[in-house]
């Protein structure tokens, strides 16, 4: 279960059609029309597994903005708003692969089960940007 | 900021602008007093309000200014130094403002060292004074030296010498300088922002911030896809009353997409505002007369784009300075007047805004370049005789390139021009050079004039679609494959003859990694070609399904990396597509100046298809050909420079006797002409009756000749010919001869890396009775190894052998089962060296045909 600050959100979808890039990044499935802006579209799995990830029709996704960039995060499912005490926030276990550890910024124990905060600043940082520059 | 503070700088920056070029203008007109008067007021004013609001540094700085320019108003002849000065204090003001506006705050210091500079120079009261030393910078000022940054100084410098003051003086008074042909306009409000009623007469103007425009923009832009989306929805279905409606929209949209492109536009005078002095400070610095001259400077551009060609512009006028125009004692010598100029002359033209920058100077030394370029190995010597002057030209804007004899401080380090190149094409516009020699160059800058909105082709590939500029799409053709078709696959890449022009081509799927579902669809299908700088690339897709507007949007931040795209759009139907950038494909593909030499060789293979031939009539009976490949010169011999010796006919052919052989029945003629064939180190004359034609034809032997001499009869551009064996010839003078003949069913593959020695061998073996397939590269071989092509026997040329040798013994149909027959030239070459993994069973002398063709036979025999 993952969770996203509310305030970071701007809306939630279903993505219809995706454009895909060619020579884009494995994760950025492709590009999507939303009112009139293109957002990227990317799956959460694909972000964590490194795999590409197609995206179907109709998926739901979490329309995001970071740094001046749109994004469309693609997820399996999006369950409820809920509130959490900031007081009561897990640091990142030290034992998470350092890729994952980085897009996290900490666990919350909600009902039962463990809730991964996503740090979407570093969510969406494929590692293209520098290693293009450098070239 | 204080708004009172904010108008001042705006203001003060404006009013400095002008000044400056009055300045320089009145320099060259000293007797036009309305011109120093105006300088006057400007520079009053900016000392006036700069002590109204407490800017006392500034105030003092303009102080002394104004001080000096009193002194030209009324009446003293303005001397160099005194303008320099000017132009010093006007540079110090400006790096004031520029500080205050940082800091809101003017910096500490007391400026003290160019004030005491003028003070000196009035004190001395008269043009003929001591000589001022160099200005040096006053302890914790700002940047007191006036230079632009990139520049060198040659100004202060100058002001040493005493008797250059008196010359320059005694210049000045002399009237030698011509008044600029065509007066350069002041910036009309030139400042970042803007908004104009609209014409281009000075009506009332408001000032509106960059921002605000930039968002009337954005919205306009989002306007035009709201409209093509509605567009798009009511297509099918509207009634008339929506439909009118709609056109009314729709034409209102455009109108207001016109007007605000427009606000943006702003005249180009503001780039040749700075001119003047620039180029004043390089006549002075390099000791040359020029004179800069400008049009067109109400034509309007972009003020994005305005910005991106200031530093091109300056790059090139400084070219033109340091090594295009010439001293005056070289001008003089030439029959030029001392005066060099410099004009730069703006228009718009088909929706591009050009600049061009003529200079009368030197112009530009071809040779030089060519022999540069082939130096850098950016071109092989055997091209450059094909190539046109002015794509030799085009070398000038590599990177690192640069024929100037010396480095100075101006120019001549060689990176200037490619930066000039890339910043040009960054907004998909376009340089170009032409030039004649000892009279000038002309360099010319091509911008298209929308940034945002732009028509697009839309084109299908393996089912995706993507936008296409239209602006860089030269033209659209059908593809067709296969013999005689557009498009051929030549050394494992794509090629297209374009009614003779042959261009490098590529397939987009396979390039953006595309699948593609069968390859059928492969064969038809278009090819859009390209022109991205200086090269051209042909585009395969499968089809164009629209030609549209798209509003041209920056690329997502994930991607904006990838060089294949520029840009991305969202069309009517609400569908996002990419827009491919033809420079980074071309990049991609490795076409592009650098990779020039790859395509070229590719053209090189292609045409191996057809041979280059001399026709020639010789005796009787049809024409003659030889291929022009060993043949050295044509001449035009005196019969009496002919001499018949004990050894045969002989002829004098630079310094050295060499035989000649009489084809023609010459010897009536007083003048004949002899074919010089040159073949290794074998040179004779081959004396003719008459030259017909040189052609560049495919060679299909259609009759297999008898005669010694004759390799058979084909057809070379419509005409039947025969075809000569040099060979032969070859075997004559060197005193052997004779041939064999098969029947035609066997295979035989030719390795060689020498053109000729195709043109030598694959017509011979031929009309032996093979037939030939040649290639000249180890990838060449493999891909006629992977088809059903058998080959029975191999020749390999020792002393040419192929490229990339290494892969051939890793061809697996070719290693192995074909015999292999080495092909030397009396070269101390070893016969199993350069042949890794074939082991010639057999090496044949190229000169011995005989033995060559009894060679390939008896391979044949023992292989069966």
């Amino acid at each position: 279960m993952f969770g996203i600050p509310v305030a970071d959100t701007q809306c939630i979808f279903r993505v219809e059609n995706v454009t895909p890039v060619p020579w884009a990044p494995k994760e950025v499935a492709g590009l999507t029309n939303l009112r009139g802006r293109a957002l990227a579209v990317v799956s959460l799995k694909s972000i964590f597994d490194g795999l590409a990830a197609p995206v179907a029709p109709g998926a739901i996704a979490i329309g995001l903005q970071v740094a001046g960039d749109d994004y469309a995060l693609v997820v399996d499912r999006v369950g409820e708003v809920m509130n959490v005490e900031t007081a009561r926030r897990m640091p990142v276990p030290p034992h998470f692969e350092a890729h994952r550890a980085r897009k996290t910024m900490g666990l919350y124990k909600v009902e039962g089960d463990l809730l991964v905060v996503l740090n979407i600043r570093e969510l969406f940082e494929f590692g293209t940007k520098d290693k293009e520059r450098a070239a | 900021m204080d708004e009172l503070l904010r108008d001042f700088l705006t203001e003060s920056n404006e009013h400095l602008a002008e000044a400056e070029s009055l300045l320089v203008k009145f320099e060259r007109t000293p007797t036009d007093s309305s011109l120093i008067a105006s300088i006057f007021r400007l520079v009053h004013t900016i000392k006036g309000t700069s002590g109204f609001i407490g800017l006392d540094r500034l105030q003092s700085v303009a102080h002394v200014a104004e001080t000096l320019l009193g002194r030209m108003r009324d009446g003293e002849p303005p001397t160099q130094e005194g303008v320099s000065l000017v132009l010093a204090s006007i540079d110090h003001i400006r790096d004031l403002l520029h500080d205050i506006e940082m800091a809101e705050a003017e910096p500490p210091g007391d400026s003290s060292g160019i004030i005491s500079a003028i003070e000196a120079y009035l004190a001395s009261g008269s043009p003929n004074r001591a000589g001022v030393t160099a200005l040096t910078p006053a302890p914790g000022a700002a940047a007191v030296i006036p230079q632009e940054p990139e520049h060198s100084g040659p100004v202060p410098e100058d002001e040493g010498a005493q008797p250059d003051d008196e010359k320059h003086a005694t210049d000045l008074q002399s009237n030698d300088w011509k008044p600029a042909g065509s007066p350069l306009k002041p910036a009309k409000n030139a400042d970042e922002s803007k908004s104009k009623p609209g014409s281009a007469s000075s009506g009332e103007t408001i000032r509106v911030t960059v921002s605000t425009i930039e968002s009337i923009m954005q919205l306009v832009s989002e306007l035009v896809l709201a409209r093509n989306q509605l567009i798009e929805l009511t297509r099918a279905s509207a009634s008339d009353g929506l439909k009118i409606a709609l056109q009314r929209l729709s034409g209102l949209t455009s109108d207001l997409q016109d007007a605000v492109m427009r606000a943006r536009m702003q005249p180009v005078s503001r780039l040749f505002g700075n001119l003047p002095r620039l180029v004043r400070e390089l006549s002075l610095g390099l000791d040359k007369k020029i004179e800069i001259v400008t049009e067109g400077g109400d034509t309007e551009l972009d003020r994005q784009l305005i910005e991106v060609i200031r530093d091109p512009l300056t790059h090139i006028i400084r070219n033109c300075a340091d090594h295009g125009i010439e001293p005056p004692e070289e001008r003089l010598a030439a029959g030029k007047p001392a005066h060099g100029e410099i004009r730069a002359r703006a228009y718009q033209e088909a929706g591009q805004f050009v600049i061009e920058i003529n200079d009368d100077g030197r112009g530009i030394d071809v040779e030089r370049v060519r022999a540069k370029a082939i130096a850098k190995n950016l071109m092989r010597e055997h091209d450059a005789g094909q190539m046109s002057e002015e794509e030799i030209c085009r070398f000038i804007f590599e990177p690192g390139f640069s024929t100037a004899p010396a480095v100075s401080n101006v120019s001549g380090r060689g990176v200037g021009m490619d930066v000039v190149r890339s910043n040009i094409e960054s907004v998909r516009g376009s340089v170009s050079l032409a030039t004649t020699k000892g009279h000038g160059t002309r360099l010319t800058m091509r911008i298209p004039l929308t940034l945002a909105i732009a028509p697009a082709l839309i084109v299908e590939v393996a089912g995706q679609r993507f936008a296409l500029p239209q602006h860089s799409v030269a033209e659209v053709v059908e593809a067709r494959r296969g013999d005689g078709g557009t498009v051929k696959s030549v050394q494992d890449r794509l090629m297209v003859d374009l009614r003779g022009e042959v261009i490098p081509a590529a397939e987009l799927p396979s390039l953006l990694g595309i699948g593609r579902a069968d390859d059928e669809s492969a064969e038809a299908g278009l090819i859009v070609v390209m022109r991205a700088s200086t090269s051209s690339l042909g585009l395969l897709v499968d089809a164009v399904v629209d030609v549209q507007e798209i509003v041209v949007k920056p690329l997502s931040g994930c991607i904006s990396h990838l060089d294949v795209y520029s840009g991305q759009t969202i069309l009517g139907d609400g569908s996002v597509l990419l827009i491919l950038d033809p420079s980074g494909i071309a990049r991609r593909l490795g076409i592009g100046s650098g990779a020039r030499m790859n395509s070229q060789r590719a053209m090189d293979d292609m045409r191996q298809d057809a041979t280059r031939l001399v026709m020639f009539r010789a005796g009787e009976g049809i024409i003659k050909a030889l291929p022009t490949s060993i043949i050295a010169r044509i001449e035009q011999v005196k019969s009496l420079d002919l001499k018949r010796s004990e050894t045969g006919v002989v002829m004098n052919y630079q310094g050295r006797l060499i035989p000649v052989i009489e084809l023609g029945t010459a010897g009536s003629a007083e003048v004949s002409p002899v074919i010089v064939v040159s073949f290794e180190d074998t040179l004779f004359g081959l004396l003719i009756d008459q030259i017909v034609d040189i052609v560049e034809d495919a060679v299909e032997i259609d009759v297999r000749g008898d005669m010694g001499r004759t390799i058979g009869t084909c057809r070379v551009n419509g005409e039947v010919v025969d075809l000569l064996d040099p060979i032969e010839f070859v075997a004559q003078v060197r005193g052997t001869g004779a041939r064999h003949r098969a029947d035609g069913s066997k295979n035989v593959l030719l390795l060689t890396g020498d053109a000729r020695s195709i043109d030598l061998i694959a017509p011979l073996v031929k009309a032996a009775g093979y037939r030939v397939t040649t290639a000249q590269s180890a990838g060449a071989a493999r891909a006629l190894a992977a088809s059903r092509s058998k080959v029975d026997v191999i020749l390999f040329d020792l002393d040419s052998p192929v490229s990339n040798m290494g892969e051939l013994s890793s061809i697996d149909n070719l290693v192995g089962t074909a015999p292999v027959i080495a092909l030397k030239r009396e070269s101390k070459v070893a016969a199993t060296a350069g042949a890794p993994g074939l082991n010639p069973s057999f090496t044949a002398d190229l000169y011995d045909r005989r033995q060559l063709i009894e060679a390939i036979q008896n391979v044949l025999v023992s292989a069966n």
